[in-house]
């Protein structure tokens, strides 16, 4: 983990320059609630040098200046961030389960963050979920009947690098608008019944109308079942519950369902990016991570008088994707 | 290598001509009573065809690499698809919007700017056939010379299946923090020795070493080694599929076939039983073509009289 913290540090330029506009952080306590990967890493060892005191949940790993706990009621918080969420009151049953935060805690909702989605999901969890599945199964997307559940962010993000590697994308939507936006990026849009039986592999993503047992019931023999998106309560794990399952190779075991045996669940119908830990592209967490401290700013300038919920500011959120813009290369019209 | 030449093969299906050779330089003996070798790769047809044009080719080769049912997928979909794969595992990086080169246009050049530019990279190519050049020009991909490509280049990949397509005279075009990976046969595609001699390396995270030349950070992967095998898991197993099925019945086809010294083709009737037998088994059928389908002006050209 410290090799691959090095590797990134360098490539989350964008970090730098939020953090310099956060300040010092003197006995600010942050609890950081998350997957730990080597970016989350980052972000942690670097909010500590700034002097506040981080607390990793769930994490086993040693960082400089850094506590590692169990629960996240174990850390002591003084504020609480919003979580990626696509949906603001799953949003606040994350922080209602921790029984030591108060539901009043001023919540800043990152879910509607354009520059979120972009790099979370189009780009993040696309990028990482597929070339994820690739890696675990030495297999190839080209000419392969892929389904995506849902076309929200992530499932945007997942057609588009599974279009890219040759599959045949078939979404599976409820909402006309997005349905529509997955025909013009030259997705099929079908409903479960139509595709389950041609699928090769099958897509849950953290939106969209999710499969149900009745779906499954139209799977074929040996299609692959995965999830891509940031939660883990997602249909292939709940559908795997109670069958009988087999090992096959690393993050691969079988199962059977009535009519559709031997089906290939990968990584445990866990999100995909989470697999071997690697987590999103370097590039992409380092505007996620931003995004976060951005968040962070905000909460701390508005004190106890912080809204309940607000999103981030639009002016914050438009400087970090200049500064995004400029340390790609790239220039704005003035 | 040399246990195998030991073993006095008749026939060898090799990769790279490496046994080939081996058996060439250590047992001249075997080499000359060889009845046939089929080969994998582009560098190893290359080496046979430079075997026959010096006249020391006594035996039949059948270069599986120009089969259709190889080069068309093995290369371009296979190496394309792992080579990327393997560059995004090992450097957790992104490729959306990443500034990448592509050093060698041919099937696995065009597999990996291909895939590299659909999930939004941005590709630039370095290639010395005009043709293929004016090929990756018309894909959409930038051209030009290592000179005007290499600068600002995040990712540089080679694939041009002989050796030093990056060495010393491009070292000085490369930038900071630039990652450096082999899709070609040769592990001597990025100049790793010449890099070690002017730089000290490094090793980074698993697969990454960093050497410092003067005030930048160069990194190479994997050593320079091919970079799906020693940095991934190797082909997808449906390429295999194919790639395998060209070598074995080229080896059948050696073996039952009277056949002159020299390169070969794999005849196409063999190349089209395998895509056939591959669409077949994917259950997907195709029309025959009718007579009336066929253009007539043969008839025609019969009947002129000049």
């Amino acid at each position: 983990m410290r090799a691959r913290m090095e590797w990134a540090t360098p490539r989350m330029p964008v970090l730098d320059y939020a953090l310099a506009q956060l300040g010092p952080l003197d006995d600010v306590d942050i609890a950081l609630n998350f997957p730990l990967d080597p970016s989350l890493a980052v972000l942690a060892t670097r909010l500590s040098t700034l002097g506040a005191r981080v607390c990793v949940v769930g994490a086993e790993l040693e960082l400089p200046g850094v506590a590692m706990c169990a629960e996240l009621d174990h850390c002591p918080p003084s504020y609480v961030l919003g979580a990626i969420e696509t949906d603001i009151s799953r949003h606040l049953g994350a922080v209602t389960r921790c029984a030591k935060i108060a539901q009043t805690v001023p919540v800043v909702d990152l879910s509607s963050s354009a520059l979120m989605t972009l790099a979370h999901d189009h780009i993040g969890i696309g990028q990482a979920s597929v070339m994820a599945l690739l890696d675990i199964t030495n297999l190839q997307l080209a000419g392969r009947s892929v389904v995506v559940c849902g076309y929200g962010a992530s499932g945007q993000g997942v057609a588009a690098h599974v279009a890219a590697l040759g599959g045949r994308v078939t979404v599976v939507e409820r909402d006309p608008i997005l349905a529509s936006q997955a025909l013009a990026a030259g997705c099929s849009v079908e409903r479960y019944a139509q595709c389950l039986p041609k699928a090769e592999v099958v897509f849950a993503t953290d939106d969209g109308p999710q499969l149900r047992v009745d779906d499954v019931a139209h799977l074929q023999r040996k299609t692959l079942l995965c999830a891509a998106g940031a939660s883990a309560q997602v249909p292939p794990a709940i559908i795997v519950l109670g069958q009988n399952v087999r090992p096959v190779r690393a993050h691969v075991s079988a199962f059977d369902l009535p009519g559709a045996p031997d089906l290939k669940l990968i990584a445990k119908g866990q999100p995909l990016h989470l697999a071997e830990r690697q987590g999103l592209p370097t590039e992409a967490s380092d505007i996620v991570l931003v995004l976060y401290v951005s968040g962070l700013g905000q909460l701390l300038r508005g004190g106890v008088d912080a809204p309940m919920i607000s999103g981030i500011a639009a002016d914050a959120e438009a400087a970090l994707a200049a500064e995004y813009v400029a340390r790609n290369a790239g220039s704005l019209e003035l | 290598m040399r246990a195998a030449a030991e073993l006095e093969p008749e026939y060898i299906i090799d990769d790279g001509a490496e046994l080939t050779m081996r058996v060439c330089i250590h047992r001249p003996d075997v080499f000359a009573r060889l009845s046939g070798v089929s080969e994998e790769t582009t560098t190893g047809t290359a080496r046979l065809y430079a075997v026959q044009a010096s006249g020391k080719l006594p035996f039949p080769s059948l270069t599986a690499n120009d089969a259709r049912c190889k080069h068309l997928f093995d290369n371009r979909y296979g190496t394309g698809q792992t080579t990327l794969q393997a560059v995004l595992r090992l450097t957790n990086r992104q490729i959306a919007g990443a500034q990448i080169v592509v050093v060698g246009y041919g099937y696995v050049g065009r597999g990996i700017a291909e895939y590299a530019a659909a999930m939004r990279a941005q590709v630039r190519v370095v290639e010395v056939d005009p043709v293929r050049a004016l090929e990756a020009h018309m894909d959409g991909h930038r051209v030009g010379t290592a000179a005007n490509m290499l600068p600002g280049a995040q990712f540089v990949i080679t694939a041009t299946g002989g050796m030093r397509a990056i060495g010393a005279p491009e070292f000085t075009f490369l930038e900071d923090g630039v990652v450096l990976a082999n899709a070609g046969h040769h592990d001597l595609e990025v100049d790793v020795a010449s890099l070690a001699q002017s730089a000290t390396g490094r090793d980074g995270p698993e697969g990454i070493t960093t050497y410092r030349l003067g005030a930048r950070d160069i990194h190479v992967l994997s050593n320079g080694a091919l970079m799906n095998i020693a940095g991934g898991s190797g082909h997808p197993v449906e390429i295999m599929d194919l790639t395998f099925a060209v070598q074995g019945l080229g080896a059948h086809h050696l073996v039952n076939t009277q056949m002159q010294p020299g390169v070969h083709v794999l005849p196409r009737a063999v190349d089209d039983s395998i895509a056939a037998a591959k669409l077949a088994s994917m259950g997907i059928a195709l029309d025959a073509g009718r007579q009336e389908q066929t253009d007539d002006q043969a008839d025609m050209i019969g009947r002129i009289t000049i």
